[in-house]
């Protein structure tokens, strides 16, 4: 046997050792056994890292709650939900329950791959359900005047600001936008060569949707079903993000919010000192949360943080901004749709189910869909733990809260929004602010108008 | 007298160049020693605060390591044997039998590869469905069974450099095609073999698309895609997905380790070198 044999004969032994041995240790199952006579509840869902286990949690109480279905959980992370339930659904074997967040409602439910709710659901109920909801997360679920998804949770965006940075500079949180533009241009650092160091706030290029409803934009006129972007409010809106552009350079802003997006994960550059205003979701309270802990029991000074709404432009909107969240759908051919509506109704709250959705936000850190689940004991005690979130769940309410317009061509739409906004804010040669979003909404426009004339429209 | 030693700049050229492609992955060792919280705060320092040698433990614990560890190790080692089998016997009979479209069907196969996989996803899951595969280990490895145009390729080339000699010789002594193939070709192709096992190992080792698409039971996820649960919208385990990233990297490095020089020596030999 020549050497190479023998090195091919020892890397396939030990393999097959690591096989058996693996085999001998092995880790628990990762699906647990369906107990009794029920009948099985296959649901998809993209929840990794520590939300699996909140996850895992809802699920066991709800197949320890009743006798006649049995959930089974299959986590899909990242963002790889949509290629696999579509060649599901295209294979004639779809799961019976898909949790989403992206803005599909209205072209899944166009092309007949979703399951109304109403087919689910008596009329009674989706009655019912219309009062519950709060505003956005009964937005978020209807397309065409029918529930095709049931709102599940809510994502905000509020301003988190560094409170301590704010005290030394002698500032209160911002409650107005020239408030805002002030606590920017005093707390900004800029070093000797014109680079900036720090912002003290920087429009985020992405989110022109949040700031086009707080100057009280609309960005779909459902009465005439055309699309909005240019409109005026809008158009300041944007004007006023250029500003900033204008303010500091384009290479400056670009090469700053760039080099955010280059970072690992998920990271926070509030905590890192890179701004001291910055607006982000509620999902952020906890990392704020960490790092205060961190902190003391580094012995350091412990840094406080705070978070305010959006604050509007004289004329603008209150309490107004960009929401969307997380929705449950059944798709088309699901074989036990009636059990996946007794779980959407299970982990929403809806049906006298209000504690239970109550106990599953306060441990994921997530934001109910009705205020009935808000005013619930458990959640309210999680509220007093973490004063934060109250901010976030007070903005959940309020009706300027506003989703990416569920039509067809909604991902579309928000896509060219926030190439309009980077191409605004990184691009010292872009077209006025005007001309961008009347050329975004002639594109959205020709795009929807050809969805819906296309031969699988419904 | 020559000298061979090769000039000192050399050395530092390549080691400038190693340090370029090691950065990536010291840089992946060294956050994954980080703790969680200075990931989100400050991602930027190179060197950990706190050494975390318990993000190790818990990378391996928050997920059925071992489960998913045994599936890659299976899938692997399955399509490694389906691949080198299936595609040496197409290799041998496009490199070593005559027969009437014989090239034709060989450029037919080179073809092949210029098909994007997403074109034969469909028509693949219908047909991995219907033969009741799916949602089984055995999705990803059948298919292999079915070979590889690039494989088939790569050992084609390295059989026709075999002397024909060897099979007229082998045929005289009364060996059939069957014998020539597994008694005279097949020892004499070892390293070809042992590259494109290489390859295929690697790329089972590696595969995401095909567990997220052929599999719905986490029981029966690899590594690779067990990879993913660290992953979520608001709350990356970065620090434990790193670390496992580690682990999951390792068995390569080492297999590399040991099989640089027959893989390199494949490489040589198949005309794969440029």
């Amino acid at each position: 046997m020549n050497r190479i044999d023998a090195i091919a004969l020892w890397i396939v032994a030990a393999l097959g050792a690591a096989v058996l041995l693996s085999g001998l240790w092995e880790s628990p199952r990762e699906s647990r056994r369906m107990r009794g006579e029920r009948t099985e509840v296959v649901f998809w869902h993209f929840w990794g890292g520590e939300d699996r286990a909140v996850v895992r949690d809802v699920v066991d109480r709800f197949n320890a709650s009743q006798d006649h279905y049995w959930v089974r959980d299959v986590a899909v992370p990242g963002n790889n939900l949509d290629v696999k339930i579509f060649l599901a659904v295209t294979g004639g074997d779809p799961p019976d329950l898909v949790n989403q967040d992206d803005p599909i409602v209205a072209d899944w439910a166009r092309r007949g791959a979703l399951t109304p709710l109403d087919e689910l659901a008596s009329h009674e109920e989706i009655e019912e359900l219309d009062d519950w909801l709060f505003p956005a997360a009964r937005r978020l679920g209807q397309y065409d005047e029918r529930y095709y998804a049931l709102c599940n949770g809510l994502d905000v965006r509020a301003l988190y600001y560094n409170e301590t940075l704010l005290k030394q500079y002698g500032l209160a949180p911002p409650r107005t936008l020239d408030e805002l533009d002030h606590i920017a241009q005093t707390t900004s650092l800029v070093d000797n060569r014109g680079n900036v160091e720090r912002f003290g706030f920087l429009p985020d290029a992405r989110r022109l949707l949040a700031w086009g409803a707080v100057f009280g934009g609309r960005f779909y006129d459902e009465s005439t079903s055309r699309i909005t972007a240019d409109d005026p409010a809008n158009v300041r809106a944007l004007d006023w993000m250029t500003s900033y552009r204008d303010r500091y350079g384009a290479d400056q802003v670009a090469g700053f919010s760039l080099g955010d997006q280059s970072l690992p994960g998920k990271t926070f550059p509030l905590l890192s000192g890179r701004y001291v205003v910055v607006m982000d979701g509620q999902w952020r309270v906890r990392d704020i949360a960490a790092s205060q802990q961190r902190q003391r029991t580094a012995g350091e000074p412990v840094t406080e943080y705070g978070a305010c709404p959006l604050p509007p432009p004289a004329g603008g909107q209150s309490e107004a901004g960009w929401i969307n969240g997380n929705f449950f759908v059944v798709p088309r051919g699901a074989k036990n749709p009636e059990g996946a509506w007794a779980f959407m109704k299970f982990w929403s709250g809806f049906g006298g189910h209000e504690t239970e959705a109550a106990q599953t936000c306060a441990a994921g850190g997530w934001i109910p869909v009705a205020s009935a689940v808000v005013a619930e004991p458990e959640f309210q005690s999680y509220l007093d733990r973490q004063p934060l979130m109250r901010v976030f769940v007070d903005l959940a309410a309020s009706p300027r809260q506003i989703p990416i317009p569920v039509i067809p061509g909604a991902s579309y739409y928000d896509r060219q929004l926030r190439d309009a906004g980077q191409r605004a804010m990184y691009d010292a040669g872009a077209p006025p602010p005007r001309t961008l979003l009347e050329q975004v909404t002639e594109r959205v426009q020709a795009h929807v108008d050809r969805t819906l004339e296309s031969p699988d429209a419904r | 007298m020559r000298d061979d030693r090769p000039h000192p700049l050399t050395h530092v050229v390549l080691f400038a160049a190693a340090a370029v492609f090691a950065a990536p992955l010291v840089w992946m060792v060294l956050c994954s020693l980080k703790p969680a919280v200075e990931l989100t705060e400050n991602p930027h320092a190179l060197v950990p605060s706190r050494w975390e040698w318990g993000n190790y433990a818990e990378a391996v614990t928050s997920m059925p390591f071992l489960r998913y560890l045994r599936n890659s190790l299976v899938y692997c080692l399955g399509s490694v044997a389906c691949t080198v089998f299936s595609c040496s016997l197409a290799a041998y009979g496009f490199a070593r039998l005559r027969w009437r479209g014989r090239n034709v069907l060989f450029a037919v196969l080179i073809a092949t590869m210029l098909l994007p996989w997403h074109v034969t996803m469909i028509p693949r899951f219908l047909l991995l469905r219907e033969l009741g595969l799916y949602n089984s280990l055995a999705a990803l490895i059948v298919p292999t069974l079915l070979g590889d145009a690039f494989y088939i390729f790569l050992l084609r080339q390295f059989f026709l450099t075999i002397p024909e000699e060897l099979s007229e010789a082998a045929r005289i002594d009364g060996l059939g095609e069957w014998g020539i193939y597994r008694r005279i070709v097949l020892p004499l192709s070892v390293p070809a073999l042992a590259t494109v096992a290489l390859f295929q190992f690697v790329h089972a080792w590696n595969d995401f698309s095909g567990p997220l698409l052929y599999l719905s039971d986490a029981d029966k996820f690899p590594l690779a895609y067990g990879l993913e649960q660290f992953v979520s919208s608001y709350s990356d385990q970065t620090h434990l997905l790193l670390a496992a990233s580690v682990l999951f990297a390792l068995p390569i490095v080492v297999l590399f380790f040991f099989t640089q020089r027959t893989y390199l020596r494949g490489i040589a030999t198949t005309g794969l070198k440029g």
